[in-house]
This record gives structure tokens, C-alpha cells and sequence, in this order.
């Protein structure tokens, strides 16, 4: 991942040593730990905090723990030496960063296939707005073929009141959907796109829209589709909002 | 944690003339060393229980989960490197990875959902208050999280013992996401200084 990632990406060693990012999150957070000596060693630091919190809750377990742990790894074969993240005392047998990217390079064909099957019925000037997206992709987003790689993953787009346009690439049986944006106006200053997810219950946020009208917005990953039937796009306080507080600007079917 | 009675018995490693450390026991665990693992779980098997439990909640559940993390901890010993971090941080860390799986499952997460508000909050932050406030160590943490401003401490509390992401910490105390990710590392940050933790 040669991605330039913003500045704040390094905030997120507090929400990662606390396992508080969700899974998109985690991943990205992991690939850019990689090539981050000072925040893996933050990372490393702060987890050691971390276990200082469990330490504090610590209680006497019963002797039947012990009991079944003892039988269980009697029973157990040891994994070989992981040579995988540099940081993450992760599970063997998930593969690293650098495998699912490779696995993704493949699926770039499928991104293609379903975003020009989406963009066939629309105008000429979203289908270009649409391939200027997908070179972006090829170029610096591969989670996105990993996505588009899912059988069930759908897309759709709608266009937004003030111009611009939205794309949603979502993949239910994954629980993971990315948003691109191309060509919305600039935010006031102080504010800030937020993309809900929207359904029966209260909007969910999706997280921050990037907009950078120079090089084109990088795709905003998100989850937790279920029960979600739409995507709005609200102006927000920079920072975001825990709710929307303006009327949105895009709206549009969430994929089924 | 460091008064247990070692059992007598010894491997053919070249013999520690203190007790053993964890690090030290994860080097004999590492080659397959069962009677290793056995002396290291008293080390190890209260913390990650305990902090298990905060997360989990359910008692038989917070068992189970205890007890997949252990044998973890003996089926990938050999890939502890002890340049990263004690093995106490490397097994509460996945400990505290398969508590929070374990409760952010789909299901789990709609119940969760309901649940959610700021009285969760309080409760959350006082039980932990009360929980920390009975030995050295306790007491050492309880002192520390007292030193962090408010948002900063319910922030970490409602991440590390309930199994929160930072979204759902945010839309729980009201606050910006922004907010919550810098309050989450500077009070990790804070707590780690006035802890004296290096690694």
C-alpha cells in the first residue's frame, strides 16, 4: 500500500491498542503499521497499558479452567513460528495484508465488471466521472477489488443536490460496503461531508466523507449494513456529528 | 500473581535459580514444553479471565473464551517474540481480541445496540472503579484512570472493558469521532506515563 494516508491516521494507535477500530479499520490501521516503526512502537507501549487494565480486573479462576486448559493442550499440536504482522499476536491461518492485496490485484477485473454494469444505464458523464474513479482504484485502492471480488457485491449511485456524484460498492454477505465520491462541491469551511447508513432504526454514521478535489477522494470504507436500506450524505461540523443535523444532500438505495 | 508455588518439577533446560518468568516459561512453552505451560498459567489465567469476563459479561461464556485464549496461547507460543512486548501483554492482548469477537458477533451486536446509553456508561466506569480498588496494582490503575479527564477515562473504560469501537463510544457519550480517537490515545498515553509501562 503505497497510499498516502492522512496525518490523523496516527491517532488511531490509542483506538487500535483497544481493539476499538472495527474490522475495515483494524486492516488498514495494520498496513500502515507496517511501514510505521514510531507507531508500531506507540502501539506496542500502549497495549502493554492495556494489559495493565486487565491486570487490574483480574480474579481467581476455578480450578475446572485450569482443568480443561491442561486437557485441551495436551491435546493440542503448536502451531509453526508465524513470520506475519510485526505487531499482532494475531490467530494463525489468516492471511497477512500483503496476500489479501495480491488476491485483490485479481478481483480489480470483477471491480470493473461491476461498476460498469452499474454505470451502462447512466449518462455519459457519470460513466466518465465513474472510470476516473476505477483508474484511482486500480492505482491505490485494493481493498475495494478484494470487495467487488465478493459474489454478492452490488452497486449503485445517485447524484447529489448540488452537483456531484455518489457511488456505493456493498457486499451484505461480507457486511462491508465502500463509498466514492466524485465532484462534490467543497464543504463550507469547518464542515465536513458524513455519509449514514439509513434505515428503520436512527441513522448509523458511516464515518467522514474524503473530499480532496485535487487527486480525487479515496474511498471510505464502512460495515454494519444490516438493516440499512439507504445512503445519505449530510454536511456536517468538521469532526462529524453523532447524528445528522442537516438535511442530506445525496440520498440514494443502499444495493440489496 | 508472583507468589504462586512452582511445581517441583523441572525440564531439561538449564535450571532458573529465581522464578521463572514469563518470558522465560514462554521459551520452554514454545518447544512443546507442557509442564512450561502449566507453571506459566498461573501467570497469566487470572488476568485474562478477569478482564474476559468484564468484556463478555456471561460467566459460562467468559469461560469459554478464557479458555480458548490459553490454548492459543500454548498452539502459537512459537510465534511469541518477546522483542515486542511481555508475554502477559502479548496474551491479554489476544484475550482481549477474542472478548471483543466474541461480543461484536452480528447477533450479539443488535442486543448491544439496546443496551446502549449514558447510564451504561456510568455503570460501566463505576463498577471498574469499585472492581480496581483492592490491592497495590488495583489501587496503582485506579489512581491513574482518576488522573485522566472524564472523557478521556470513559472513553478508554467503555473501549477496553466494554468492548466498544470508537463509534459506538462516540455515539454513546455524545461526543465528535474525532474527539474519541484522540481521547482514546491520549488517555492510553497518559495512563501508560503515570504507569510507568515501557513495553
Amino acid at each position: 500500500m503505497s497510499e498516502p494516508l492522512s496525518p490523523d491516521v496516527h491517532t488511531l494507535t490509542g483506538a487500535y491498542a483497544l481493539d476499538a477500530l472495527d474490522e475495515l479499520e483494524r486492516r488498514r490501521f495494520e498496513a500502515h503499521l507496517a511501514q510505521c516503526p514510531d507507531c508500531t512502537r506507540e502501539v506496542e507501549e500502549l497495549r502493554a497499558t492495556a494489559a495493565k487494565l486487565a491486570m487490574a480486573a483480574a480474579e481467581t479462576p476455578p480450578d475446572r479452567l485450569r482443568q480443561r486448559v491442561m486437557a485441551q493442550v495436551a491435546t493440542t499440536r503448536q502451531e509453526p513460528p508465524a513470520t506475519a504482522s510485526p505487531v499482532s499476536p494475531r490467530a494463525p491461518g489468516r492471511t497477512g495484508w500483503g496476500v489479501r492485496l495480491t488476491a485483490a490485484a485479481a478481483g480489480l477485473a470483477a471491480a470493473a465488471a461491476v461498476l460498469f454494469g452499474v454505470v451502462a444505464v447512466r449518462t455519459g458523464a457519470e460513466r466518465d466521472a465513474a472510470q476516473a474513479q476505477l483508474a484511482q482504484l486500480e492505482a491505490r485502492y485494493g481493498p475495494v477489488a478484494q470487495l467487488a471480488a465478493a459474489p454478492d457485491a452490488r452497486g449503485d449511485s445517485g447524484a447529489g443536490a448540488h452537483g456531484g456524484t455518489a457511488f456505493v460498492l456493498a457486499s451484505h454477505a461480507q457486511d462491508r460496503a465502500v463509498l466514492l465520491v466524485a465532484d462534490l462541491p467543497a464543504p463550507p469551511a469547518g464542515h465536513t461531508y458524513q455519509a449514514w447508513l439509513i434505515g428503520a432504526g436512527q441513522p448509523r454514521s458511516a464515518g467522514l466523507v474524503p473530499t480532496d478535489p485535487g487527486t480525487g477522494a479515496p474511498p471510505l470504507e464502512f460495515t454494519g449494513l444490516a438493516g440499512a436500506s439507504k445512503v445519505g450524505l449530510t454536511v456536517e461540523p468538521a469532526g462529524g456529528s453523532a447524528q445528522p443535523t442537516t438535511t442530506p444532500v445525496l440520498l440514494f438505495d443502499l444495493p440489496a | 500473581m508472583h507468589d504462586s508455588v512452582w511445581p517441583p518439577r523441572r525440564t531439561g533446560q538449564p535450571e532458573p535459580s529465581d522464578p521463572e518468568t514469563a518470558e522465560q516459561l514462554m521459551a520452554f512453552v514454545a518447544k512443546g514444553d507442557e509442564p512450561a505451560f502449566e507453571r506459566l498459567y498461573p501467570l497469566v489465567a487470572g488476568a485474562v479471565l478477569g478482564m474476559v469476563r468484564r468484556v463478555v459479561r456471561d460467566p459460562a461464556q467468559s469461560e469459554e473464551v478464557a479458555q480458548e485464549v490459553l490454548v492459543e496461547l500454548w498452539r502459537t507460543a512459537p510465534s511469541y517474540d518477546p522483542a515486542k512486548g511481555s508475554a502477559l501483554t502479548w496474551a491479554l492482548t489476544m484475550a482481549h481480541r477474542r472478548a471483543v469477537d466474541r461480543v461484536r458477533s452480528a447477533q450479539a451486536a443488535t442486543q448491544r445496540e439496546a443496551r446502549v446509553g449514558a447510564e451504561s456508561v456510568r455503570r460501566e466506569f463505576d463498577e471498574v472503579a469499585e472492581a480496581v480498588a483492592t490491592n497495590l496494582e488495583r489501587e496503582q490503575v485506579r489512581r491513574c484512570l482518576a488522573s485522566l479527564t472524564e472523557l478521556q477515562r470513559e472513553s478508554v473504560v467503555l473501549a477496553y472493558y466494554g468492548g466498544r469501537t470508537y463509534t459506538e463510544v462516540a455515539t454513546v457519550l455524545r461526543a465528535p469521532l474525532g474527539t474519541v480517537k484522540t481521547r482514546l490515545r491520549d488517555g492510553l498515553i497518559r495512563l501508560r506515563d503515570c504507569l510507568g509501562v515501557s513495553r
